[in-house]
């Protein structure tokens, strides 16, 4: 036996361009490859079993990093888990994707895996979507019809499923930039490191100088449920004050009876549900020191 | 697909220094290249899902799992598999480092754990042992001989301080 993986057929875009004109006539049967970490797993256990399959490796547009200091990060969706953890350029401007992409299973899974192909694939447990939903990011798409973008808390629908239609192609994320004042951190929960998160927590807050309350929160989550979300009530009782120990406490809470975790072979439903609380109210204090306020 | 309409797309590549051209259907994943047209069998068929790095090989220098990448994606890259210990004196020295300090047992990971240090010390030629254990997070070894295999690394890193030895790093 030659190979494992059911044949297809192959297309190589040069362009985003060419790669939508290929998902237009052939979108429902074909599948796209980025760094393939995700897709040829799924595809050797014949999971998933594409009649098409559009290749985007010779897509130089798709592999660019840019800052602009008023629209932020712009990062291709070929860009890989490897560069973004390396990338001198966000290491200095948003250094906690940075630290997110280290985080990703293994080395061997960074150096190909890209940011792209991570999103579209919105596996349970994985690291980007807490921390882009916390930093307010937009996803790019692509297709005949046009071009959009869409908040990264609106992205995911489902269990590995996002708001993508079958002829459109994801195309980058743009970070907004981090107000003055903010600070953001993401903790992962989770027992051997090359796991998928058993509660991926990531949360920004900018900090009024002159009161010192949390003036914006926002909290990306992952793991803990069918697809990553906003912890919504837990943000909105942090915000507004300088968290102290009844805060926190209450936003654990808060955030515990928001999520609904699955029980895989990782972790039960309600370890997760129970994590999701204390890993909260770690990441609250791990702001607090860095804003160098009171930690209860 | 009826046999005639079949798909098969040529690639040309770096294997161990070589330049390879093959002809495939664009299926074929670089594992199944290299066990089944070229009897590169150093890297191994394991979990094929990108967990266990049996498979792995250097590609463009990085460590990566051959089961989850296609050879149509190799096109105009280099692939090293343990078979350029041949050419290249500090795969040679991992290898006699990890027969030194017994951090082979069955062998079927080591391969893969080879290049994964190779990979490790182009990048870090003095590495902690905070991060090989970092490095070799895609390799598990089943007979379980982590430590003796971080001692092994650390041997051949040891032996690189002095100026100039470490070569292959300054790339």
């Amino acid at each position: 036996m030659d190979t494992k993986v059911r044949g297809f057929e192959y297309f190589e875009p040069k362009t985003v361009d060419e790669a939508a004109e290929v998902l237009a006539s052939r979108g429902e049967d074909a599948k796209v490859l980025a760094g393939g970490q995700a897709l040829l797993p799924m595809m050797s256990a014949r999971l998933v079993n594409p009649r098409f399959l559009v290749g985007l490796s010779a897509v130089p547009e798709l592999k660019r990093i840019d800052w602009d200091d008023q629209q932020g990060l712009r990062l291709g969706a070929m860009v890989t888990q490897r560069t973004i953890e390396h990338s001198a350029l966000i290491r200095e401007k948003c250094p906690v994707l940075a630290d997110t992409a280290s985080r990703i299973a293994s080395s061997h899974v960074r150096n190909m895996g890209t940011i792209g192909g991570n999103l579209a694939h919105n596996l349970v447990g994985s690291d980007p979507p807490a921390t882009l939903i916390a930093l307010g990011a937009e996803i790019g798409a692509s297709s005949t019809r046009g071009k959009r973008t869409i908040p990264a808390s609106e992205f995911f629908t489902g269990f590995m499923e996002t708001v993508l239609q079958p002829d459109e192609l994801l195309t980058g994320v743009r970070i907004p930039p981090l107000a003055p004042g903010g600070a953001v951190v993401y903790l992962k929960h989770t027992v051997r490191a090359v796991d998928p998160a058993l509660v991926g927590i990531a949360l920004l807050a900018v900090r009024n100088a002159h009161s010192g309350s949390w003036s914006e929160v926002r909290i990306g989550v992952s793991g803990v449920s069918e697809a990553p979300l906003r912890l919504r009530s837990a943000e909105d009782v942090l915000r507004g004050r300088q968290p102290d120990d009844a805060t926190i406490k209450e936003a654990a809470k808060l955030a515990m009876d928001e999520v609904d975790p699955m029980t895989d072979a990782h972790g039960s439903a309600s370890y997760r549900r129970k994590m999701t609380g204390v890993i909260l109210g770690r990441a609250v204090r791990q702001l607090l020191m860095r804003f160098q306020m009171k930690v209860p | 697909m009826a046999l005639d309409t079949v798909q098969k797309l040529s690639v040309t590549f770096t294997l161990n220094g070589e330049s390879v051209q093959a002809l495939v259907e664009p299926r074929t994943l670089l594992l199944d290249y290299l066990r089944n047209h070229v009897e590169v069998t150093s890297a191994r068929r394991g979990c094929e899902s990108g967990q266990c790095g049996a498979c792995t090989v250097l590609l463009d220098g990085l460590a990566v799992h051959s089961c989850s990448v296609l050879l149509v994606t190799c096109r105009d890259r280099s692939v090293t598999t343990i078979e350029a210990a041949d050419q290249d004196p500090q795969l040679r020295q991992l290898q006699g480092a990890f027969v030194d300090r017994g951090a082979i047992q069955c062998g079927y990971c080591t391969p893969g754990i080879i290049l994964s240090a190779k990979a490790l010390l182009s990048e870090k030629p003095q590495p902690s042992d905070r991060d090989i254990k970092i490095a070799l997070a895609g390799n598990i070894c089943r007979c379980t001989g982590y430590y003796k295999i971080i001692e092994a690394i650390q041997d051949v890193a040891k032996r690189s301080v002095a100026p100039g030895a470490a070569g292959e790093a300054a790339r």
